[in-house]
């Protein structure tokens, strides 16, 4: 879809809700908490629609992604989010439900789950952005502004890593 | 470390369908397969777009009420003065915010500036840039006239303005020449986006574009070049009117050039060194068969 104006409310809805997902999973593979990758999410929102006019809209995505990108890299350096999430309510999130499959299967992914968990935030994040969000090492260079060299090392890491850890636990 | 280099591509959807039957085979793939598949459904919270909405918008209220808070004054005296004073310090403060701060470099020199971000400009001869000074670490916005090399600090926007064109990057080290009858941008690490008009062009490293005479922007490929020769005092020209090669000539030697019997409109392709007269007013002339002479501030072209 392609927006005109941003500052108008309707299609600063569409927009939100089409991105909404995109942005909070590429925080919180970062991040695991996801009240705190949720603030972010909001906050980069907050700084699109009070500059809804100022930045080019065929780059709309890709400056939220990188207003949402330094919003984390701030809160990390002071290693504080400013909490004002006061929604509690309980439909917020969509847990993904385990699909009933067989019980090796759930082992299998419970160890992966495990072993994704003990990755370096680093090549965790690269890893899920090209699994998840089915990203392409190109897309993700862009989206950390990083080479696209760094991207393949980090997923090659990862790829290393999770292996040795499988075959660990076998 | 081993070979990942067809699991990379494996991942990245590159394989054609040879490839990647040769790949199904393979001891990796079926070590990969599960890893690689099972990946996809790794339980990722997702937010409900709708109530993730209502609270985007309660906040937005919120913050909204927080500014509009409007005390209201009595119409006694000691308010007065408290208004003048809230007053004055008001237009200071406009005064302070609105102060332009401008940084140039003078006929025959090169001079390098840290920028309140920490990005770094380098101006060649003869080039200026205006920012504001206070606003600029929030708003990195700046107006260029002339030839500057930057290296930006990763971070926001960065915006550079030209009479002819914008350049918008993120954090990236690139080259912006905007003078009267050249305009020209080179781009050395990172990404650049360059409007013209209305059209735009994403730049990376080893990518450039020049404007043409009839205006249309061209693009330049040096994958080799790591910064601009004038860094190291050497002017460069690739088709460009010679009109422009005896004006970079001026700035760098602060010389009047009279070049009223020659043909200044063909294009020349070469350079000069910034630093040596002699052999530079020799590089630009002998090629195109020009006959110099000196006299004090001024050189006589002729036929």
């Amino acid at each position: 879809m392609n927006f005109t104006d941003l500052c108008d409310e309707k299609q600063f809805d569409i927009f939100y809700k089409q991105e909404v997902n995109h942005v909070f999973r590429f925080i919180l593979v970062k991040n695991k908490n996801k009240d705190e990758a949720f603030d972010i999410v909001q906050e980069a929102f907050i700084k699109i629609w009070e500059n809804c006019n100022k930045f080019d809209l065929l780059k709309a995505k890709s400056y939220l992604f990188s207003v949402a990108k330094n919003l984390f890299l701030n809160a990390k350096k002071h290693e504080k989010v400013v909490r004002n999430f006061e929604n509690n309510s309980t439909n917020l999130y969509i847990e993904t439900e385990t699909p009933e499959s067989a019980l090796r299967e759930k082992e299998f992914k419970h160890k992966l789950e495990k072993a994704i968990g003990n990755l370096t935030d680093s090549s965790r994040e690269v890893f899920l952005l090209n699994r998840i969000e089915g990203k392409k090492y190109k897309e993700i260079a862009e989206l950390l502004g990083i080479s696209l060299k760094a991207v393949e090392k980090r997923m090659s890491k990862a790829l290393l890593a999770l292996r040795t850890q499988i075959e660990e636990f076998n | 470390m081993e070979d990942f280099k067809n699991i990379l591509k494996w991942l990245n959807n590159e394989m054609t369908d040879e490839e990647l039957a040769a790949f199904r085979k393979t001891d990796d793939y079926k070590l990969y397969k599960n890893i690689a598949e099972e990946a996809k459904n790794i339980n990722l919270t997702s937010v409900n777009e709708t109530v993730a909405l209502q609270d985007f918008k309660s906040r937005i209220a919120n913050r909204t009420k927080k500014k509009s808070k409007v005390i209201s004054f009595g119409r006694n005296f000691a308010f007065k003065i408290a208004a003048s004073i809230a007053l004055l310090v008001g237009l200071t403060y406009f005064l302070f915010n609105f102060s332009q701060e401008t940084l140039k470099a003078d006929f025959a020199e090169n001079k390098s500036f840290v920028l309140p971000d920490e990005s770094s400009v380098t101006l060649n001869a003869v080039s200026q840039i205006t920012f504001s000074k206070s606003s600029f670490k929030k708003n990195r916005q700046l107006k260029l006239d002339g030839e500057a090399y930057f290296s930006v600090k990763k971070g926001s926007a960065f915006n550079v303005e030209t009479e002819q064109g914008n350049i918008a990057v993120l954090g990236t080290e690139f080259n912006v020449k905007s003078r009267e009858n050249s305009f020209k941008v080179f781009c050395y690490e990172g990404s650049v986006a360059v409007s013209h008009h209305n059209t735009e062009i994403i730049l990376t490293k080893g990518e450039g574009v020049q404007l043409t005479k009839n205006n249309q922007l061209v693009k330049l490929l040096n994958p080799k070049s790591s910064a601009p020769l004038w860094l190291n005092n050497e002017s460069e020209f690739t088709e460009e009117p010679y009109t422009e090669v005896l004006a970079e000539f001026e700035r760098q030697f602060k010389m009047k050039i009279i070049s009223k019997s020659v043909n200044t409109k063909v294009l020349f392709t070469g350079g000069f060194n910034n630093k040596d007269m002699n052999s530079a007013i020799k590089s630009i002339t002998l090629p195109l068969n020009i006959n110099y002479r000196i006299k004090d501030n001024e050189i006589i072209l002729s036929k």
